[in-house]
């Protein structure tokens, strides 16, 4: 395991910002973080880069304790935060060649990160917009050869193309053999770069989930013209089936093949398929409030 | 340290030293040929007749202050070549912790595989040499304008150098306090301000310690009661087996007690929780 947290708790007096936080990341995964504002999600990327003194439990990273040794743990990552702000005098490729140095990384592949992300390098910090600076940043992160990438994020401030070239890009780190620990609020993103999610809430890991998992559940729903005939003992095991004055709602956690044979012979109508998605499981935890998309 | 810090701290302070060194050589240079103008007599009759009450606040009696060397060392006590030292010293010492806390680019430094601890020591390393260069300037300053003065017998500039002295240890002070104070809280701000309320008690303290004879306890608590550097050039010109003492003292305390801070605002960054930038 590249990452392994046990009981992981940060308290600021009454505030718990993060309880008892047990998960284990093993190499070349990519790990998404699901949550809303103040679940935690920052919180425990801080503690895994040692910004942040654990109230109690243990956090490591490629056998090194996050807190203790943070800087033998930051020779193995590279960070991107949320709102990643560089100095502002510096133009991008200077930002760029100060990062390699402090590393001692290679110019090169920061400069072809550069090129690939459409950067203007001879553009100031301060004269970038938000989006140019967060690529700049990613160009920064991206360029050294650690096994672990942390990016709370990435793609926050970015305009579409773009944000497709960084979901590339982290395919691509993926593809090298790194880990990725990636923190989103876009779960369409999420589902398609991530191997498996971690579901905070209020500071708690609720749900941990593979998308692949994910992938395969479906919810079908449809209205019914008479009684439903029992269903077969070899598909109950992987179904919910809920009947209600509206009609059935069948949610599938295996294939979905034998149950469409079985649907086939129900008395429905006005049948809906649709995949359940990470959506359904982030609303699951946090249902959407009036106004909420 | 850190050979990449400490080149990218250089050049992002270098105009800022650049500039105050100039005005300090600049200010104690026309400092000191003003000095060298005033009539003597009149001064310390201005001041024994007219301004009797702030005689308590001089360092050294009138007539020793009229002296050319009094003069002279006194552009050392000049509001002027202070605030172009607190002007170096805060503006570099609040931005080692708090300032790039705020900023948020401690966000990204701290992700490098730099120990904190080599953060701290990098700028502050800058910015004690900053104190030194400027020390030196001002000390170049009063050579050069010893040189163009008007003085019937114009001090060696050698004998001077107790007051660069005293001044540079002010700065170290300075910068040890500051940085504490950067290391507790969260923005530049917060720091800046509390170093100008810091500077204004202690002033305060000292006014009312020296005017009054009953509050004169009040001048021992304030740090300002150690830089002397009038006195002590004064005093180590004509008294040297009685002044050393009180030299090694006073300085010693300041560059003794901006040490202890700085070691203090480094242990404390090092332990503690480096919040999200606001």
């Amino acid at each position: 395991m590249l990452i392994q947290t046990e009981l992981l708790s940060k308290r600021y007096g009454h505030l718990a910002a993060l309880t008892d936080c047990t998960f284990d990341v093993p190499r070349g995964e990519i790990l998404g973080l699901l949550g809303p504002n103040g679940a935690g999600k920052t919180t425990l990327l801080r503690l895994l880069l040692g910004y942040l003194k654990p109230t109690s439990g243990t956090s490591r990273i490629d056998g090194l304790d996050c807190y203790s040794q943070s800087v033998a743990v930051h020779r193995q990552l590279a960070y991107l935060p949320g709102d990643a702000r560089l100095f502002r005098q510096l133009n991008g490729r200077q930002t760029l060649q100060f990062f390699a140095r402090l590393r001692r990384t290679s110019l090169e592949r920061s400069l072809r990160l550069a090129e690939r992300l459409q950067l203007d390098l001879t553009r100031r910090v301060r004269q970038m917009s938000t989006g140019m600076r967060q690529k700049l940043a990613l160009a920064v992160t991206l360029t050294p050869d650690v096994p672990l990438v942390i990016l709370d994020e990435p793609t926050a401030n970015l305009d579409p193309t773009v944000r497709r070239d960084v979901v590339e890009l982290i395919r691509e780190a993926r593809d090298e053999g790194k880990t990725i620990l990636f923190s989103s609020h876009v779960l369409s993103e999420v589902e398609d770069v991530c191997d498996r999610v971690l579901v905070l809430k209020a500071g708690r890991l609720v749900d941990t989930v593979r998308v692949v998992d994910v992938r395969r559940q479906h919810r079908i729903q449809a209205a019914l013209t008479g009684p439903l005939s029992p269903l077969p003992a070899q598909l109950a095991e992987d179904i919910d089936l809920r009947q209600d004055a509206a009609g059935v709602t069948v949610i599938s956690r295996g294939e979905l093949a034998p149950l469409l044979g079985w649907l086939a012979n129900q008395p429905l109508a006005k049948l809906q398929i649709e995949p359940i998605g990470l959506r359904s499981v982030y609303e699951r935890h946090h249902p959407a409030t009036n106004g909420d998309e | 340290m850190n050979l990449v810090l400490l080149g990218r701290s250089l050049r992002d302070s270098w105009l800022l030293l650049v500039s105050c060194c100039a005005m300090a050589l600049g200010f104690t240079w026309l400092r000191v040929w003003v000095a060298s103008q005033i009539k003597v007599d009149a001064f310390i009759k201005f001041f024994s007749e007219s301004l009797q009450i702030f005689q308590g606040l001089l360092p050294v009696p009138i007539e020793d202050l009229a002296s050319p060397l009094g003069r002279v060392a006194f552009s050392f006590e000049e509001l002027g070549l202070l605030m172009l030292l607190g002007l170096w010293t805060v503006t570099r010492a609040t931005d080692c912790l708090a300032g790039r806390l705020g900023a948020g680019t401690m966000e990204m430094l701290l992700a490098q595989p730099v120990r904190r601890l080599t953060l701290v020591t990098t700028h502050t390393a800058v910015t004690l040499g900053g104190v030194l260069t400027m020390g030196a300037a001002s000390w170049l300053g009063v050579k050069f304008g010893l040189q163009f003065s008007k003085f019937e017998e114009a001090p060696e500039w050698t004998k001077l150098a107790p007051a660069a002295v005293n001044f540079i240890c002010l700065g170290v002070f300075i910068t040890g306090a500051a940085t504490l104070i950067s290391a507790l809280v969260r923005t530049r701000a917060q720091a800046v301000g509390m170093v100008i309320g810091f500077y204004v008690v202690e002033l305060m303290l000292m006014i009312i310690g020296r005017l009054n004879d009953r509050f004169e306890w009040m001048n021992r608590l304030t740090i300002l009661s150690v830089y002397e550097p009038t006195l002590l050039t004064i005093g180590l010109n004509r008294d040297p087996s009685v002044y050393w003492p009180l030299f090694w003292q006073y300085n010693g305390t300041l560059a003794g007690l901006g040490i202890a801070a700085l070691a203090t605002s480094a242990a404390i960054f090092c332990r503690r929780d480096v919040p999200a930038p606001l």
